[in-house]
């Protein structure tokens, strides 16, 4: 368990947080470990934390939204959590407070992607979500519930579910019709190693992708479809006929889509040879 | 069956607890503690079940609750915090901002720490909007004040 998410998890405890309503109570938690909450316009940031005598201010930027805001909050509250000792100043600004931890940011420092693992895990903590993450079959629609019953964005709710699920799924972040980012569970990433599954970020997603056509204009707001494997992985040692379960939602704030594709079946050539013969 | 005593109300059934556990030694294992409770009479999952359910209720109303207390606090904290604000009248330029928040985080570094002022290294890059509420948040942390009590 990496120092962020055991951090938070030891907040859980230490308030003794056994239903999962007390963390909508997100600005009493802050007070309790000794850092007030604060609405008002900032310039220069989109959240900033100001640390003096042990306790703090936590200031969030107005014009933002719920969930955004919680985890901002979660942000800087880990920031006082984990460095107070280090930094007593943080400016956050919209980049720095990112829900994506994954290794193609890891040019972010380390003390911001540190409160972003812990803002994922106090928001989402593992005695609560850990579980639901086994429940269901893998489904942005399912994420969504969740996202709804923790009050977290869509984006940190599906990161965090694939950390906790235990299927082959990976989440992915196209802009512009390109792969910005994707994260995968720790048995998609097993899979990834083992066939060497590769992912090509900026690559164009093809005239007929999910994406495409979510842009395009879509009454539902997720879709869901099977496709194959090959319009995600650029090479591999794969099956190249292979399926994947793919679903997408357009996020147009963003102009972005985001993505969940699912390794339902198998994708490995060897099976695909043995299961002919 | 020996020594059943009916528990109607939680005085009661903390009293019984009370008698019970003063008989009772730290090395005393937890099956000869079941048992004993058994031939006194009582039923070991109705009394688990009526003891969490006491503690549980009394937790949840507790004055000391912060899930009770936190949110009036907050409410005070905040209103100190608006004692912290620099009135408009009192005109701060950019330079007077920065010296005064130089100034208060001089202070820190002498009681606590000599490298606090080194922390909010930068600030200096601000909107004079944001250096003025870091200021007054910077007041109000080092007022006696932060503790969500009242005067």
């Amino acid at each position: 368990m990496s120092y962020p998410t055991l951090m938070a998890d030891r907040l859980i405890n230490d308030l003794g947080i056994l239903d999962k309503a007390d963390l909508l109570r997100l600005e009493e938690i802050a007070w309790v470990r000794g850092v007030l909450v604060e609405d008002s316009e900032l310039d220069g940031a989109e959240a900033r934390l100001v640390i003096a005598k042990g306790r703090g201010v936590i200031t969030i930027t107005t014009d933002i939204q719920d969930q955004r805001r919680r985890f901002s909050i979660a942000h800087e509250l880990g920031h006082f959590e984990m460095h107070r000792g280090i930094q007593e100043l943080s400016l956050c600004l919209n980049q720095d407070i990112r829900e994506i931890n994954s290794k193609t940011y890891n040019n972010k420092p380390k003390l911001e992607l540190e409160a972003n693992e812990f803002a994922s895990a106090l928001l989402m903590p593992n005695i609560f979500f850990a579980p639901l993450c086994i429940k269901e079959e893998p489904s942005l629609s399912y994420i969504s519930e969740l996202s709804n019953t923790f009050m977290t964005s869509l984006t940190s709710t599906a990161l965090r579910y694939v950390q906790l699920c235990n299927e082959p799924v990976v989440i992915i972040l196209s802009k512009n019709n390109k792969i910005h980012w994707f994260q995968g569970s720790p048995d998609f990433e097993r899979l990834r190693e083992d066939l060497n599954l590769f992912i090509e970020l900026d690559s164009k997603l093809d005239s007929n992708s999910l994406e495409t056509r979510i842009f395009q204009g879509s009454s539902n707001p997720i879709k869901k479809r099977r496709t194959k494997a090959s319009n995600w992985f650029t090479s591999g040692d794969f099956d190249k006929t292979a399926t994947v379960s793919e679903h997408s939602i357009a996020m147009p704030n963003y102009d972005a889509a985001l993505s969940l594709v699912w390794v339902d079946e198998e994708l490995d050539e060897d099976y695909s040879d043995a299961s002919e013969e | 069956m020996k020594n059943n005593k009916r528990i109607e109300t939680e005085e009661q059934l903390l009293q019984v607890l009370e008698e019970f556990f003063c008989d009772v030694t730290e090395d005393e294992p937890i099956e000869n503690i079941e048992s004993e409770l058994r031939d006194l009479g009582y039923d070991l999952a109705k009394l688990e079940k009526k003891g969490k359910e006491i503690v549980d209720l009394h937790i949840a109303n507790s004055p000391l609750n912060w899930r009770n207390k936190a949110k009036k606090e907050i409410e005070i904290a905040k209103a100190n915090l608006d004692k912290a604000r620099i009135h408009e009248d009192k005109e701060l330029d950019r330079k007077s901002l920065i010296d005064e928040i130089r100034a208060v985080l001089l202070s820190l570094g002498n009681k606590n720490s000599n490298f606090a002022p080194a922390h909010f290294r930068n600030f200096e890059t601000a909107s004079d909007n944001d250096l003025l509420s870091m200021l007054e948040q910077l007041k109000y942390l080092t007022s006696d004040q932060t503790n969500g009590e009242g005067e």
